[in-house]
């Protein structure tokens, strides 16, 4: 699907998955995968960590399709599945990390940088530094799209603790991006 | 990751999602839904006053019963409307049936503490412990019955879902208890009929914790 594909659409498409249509499933994979996947790097920062936990949500997501409800909207129910296997993933993380020793490795992060020639940090660096609950409204509210109402549904909260986490995220990032030593600056100053 | 390796991601999803694609009828509505387990807790309570009598309901005054009753059928409504809204991800309206159900179970406290005498009696642990078995063999019956909805649900919150479970299984009981038990202690009813539903939730949300994680030590063994 080369344009972005209205919710509308993706409810459709939904509804012929569970019908088991193959050309929909498809469709609906690579509609929603690429904002799944940005969903996930603007919170574990690590490309194949990213790539796993969205193929889980969808194998997770596969094995719970039909509790979808047609007339309801897809990309909620998507995100609440999301953000659990975010959640367990990060759970399991933790686990395993008790248990292991530090790498020397670094695991490769996505790119940082902001548009070219801005001089601005890139969206990656400025929500990083937000906590992750807001963190979380903001790419879904940015990066997918979401309504207001929508995020309200997919983290189970109220349309109005969702207007303040966002509001005091925004509030955070116009902070970050007039600041004088914000991330992105300070890490070009420590290259140069 | 670049763009091509995502497209390579996302069609090893798609092979493996096509493998094992078949049809599935999606879950009912949530009014379809709480009526079942509604249906379900109305089935248990009448096995219940079939098979223990009614001498609890004789034995009650019309304030004690038009109290107790009432709010065990407002908890219960607002539990089967709670369970509902977790058996899907992003279910609506589980705010006010969680608070209605906290209110009523609270409201019920006060009512079996200020309406119900204290008595003595000197075989208030035997017979305390016999009512808890009856009551927990209840919570069983309608928590295995309940089980024909939730086994379709998503259980993205385990904890959640079985804990509001265990406590809608435990409300059912509660009501066979005061339908059955003649005796109106407020210590017994305090100690072994709300012990019931007590028991019932912390029961339930045990399961929702260990579960999930029996089930991912035997996959990590699997693999």
């Amino acid at each position: 699907m080369s344009r972005q594909a209205t919710p509308r659409e993706l409810d459709n498409l939904m509804i012929l998955y569970q019908q088991a249509d193959a050309v929909a499933t498809t469709a609906l994979i690579a509609a929603v995968s690429p904002a799944l996947y940005r969903y996930f790097i603007h919170h574990c920062r690590d490309r194949e960590e990213a790539a796993d936990l969205l193929q889980e949500t969808w194998l997770r997501l596969h094995r719970i399709r039909h509790t979808y409800r047609t007339g309801e909207p897809v990309l909620p129910w998507l995100y609440a599945i999301a953000r659990h296997v975010r959640v367990d993933g990060y759970r399991r993380k933790r686990r395993l990390e008790s248990h292991e020793q530090a790498m020397d490795i670094l695991p490769e992060t996505p790119s940082v940088s902001g548009p070219a020639g801005t001089g601005l940090p890139g969206f990656a660096v400025l929500v990083a530094a937000l906590p992750p609950a807001q963190r979380e409204i903001v790419t879904m509210l940015k990066v997918t799209g979401m309504s207001l109402e929508e995020v309200a549904r997919a983290t189970r909260s109220t349309v109005g603790a969702v207007k303040q986490k966002a509001h005091r995220a925004y509030k955070k990032l116009r902070a970050l991006r007039s600041g004088p030593d914000t991330p992105g600056r300070e890490a070009r100053r420590d290259d140069a | 990751m670049t763009p091509d390796e995502l497209s390579a991601v996302q069609e090893r999803i798609t092979r493996q999602i096509l493998a094992d694609l078949r049809p599935v009828s999606p879950i009912p509505r949530n009014s379809v839904l709480i009526a079942v387990l509604l249906l379900i807790a109305a089935a248990v309570v009448a096995t219940g006053a079939w098979h223990e009598g009614t001498a609890g309901i004789r034995a009650q005054s019309e304030v004690q019963f038009v109290m107790v009753f009432g709010l065990l059928a407002v908890a219960l409504v607002a539990g089967a409307t709670l369970v509902a809204s977790w058996l899907v991800p992003a279910g609506r309206y589980y705010r006010l049936p969680a608070a209605v159900l906290t209110l009523s179970t609270l409201a019920l406290l006060v009512a079996f503490v200020f309406l119900f005498p204290y008595e003595s009696n000197p075989n208030f642990l035997a017979v305390g412990l016999t009512c808890w078995r009856i009551g927990m063999a209840y919570s069983a019956g309608a928590a295995l019955l309940s089980f024909l909805v939730l086994r379709r649900a998503a259980w993205l919150s385990p904890v959640v879902l079985a804990a509001t479970s265990g406590m809608f299984a435990g409300l059912t009981a509660l009501t066979v208890q005061e339908i059955y038990c003649p005796y109106l202690d407020a210590g017994h009813i305090a100690g072994f009929h709300v012990g019931t539903l007590v028991s019932a939730t912390l029961l339930g949300t045990i399961f929702g914790v260990t579960l999930p994680r029996i089930f991912e030590n035997m996959k990590w063994r699997t693999k």
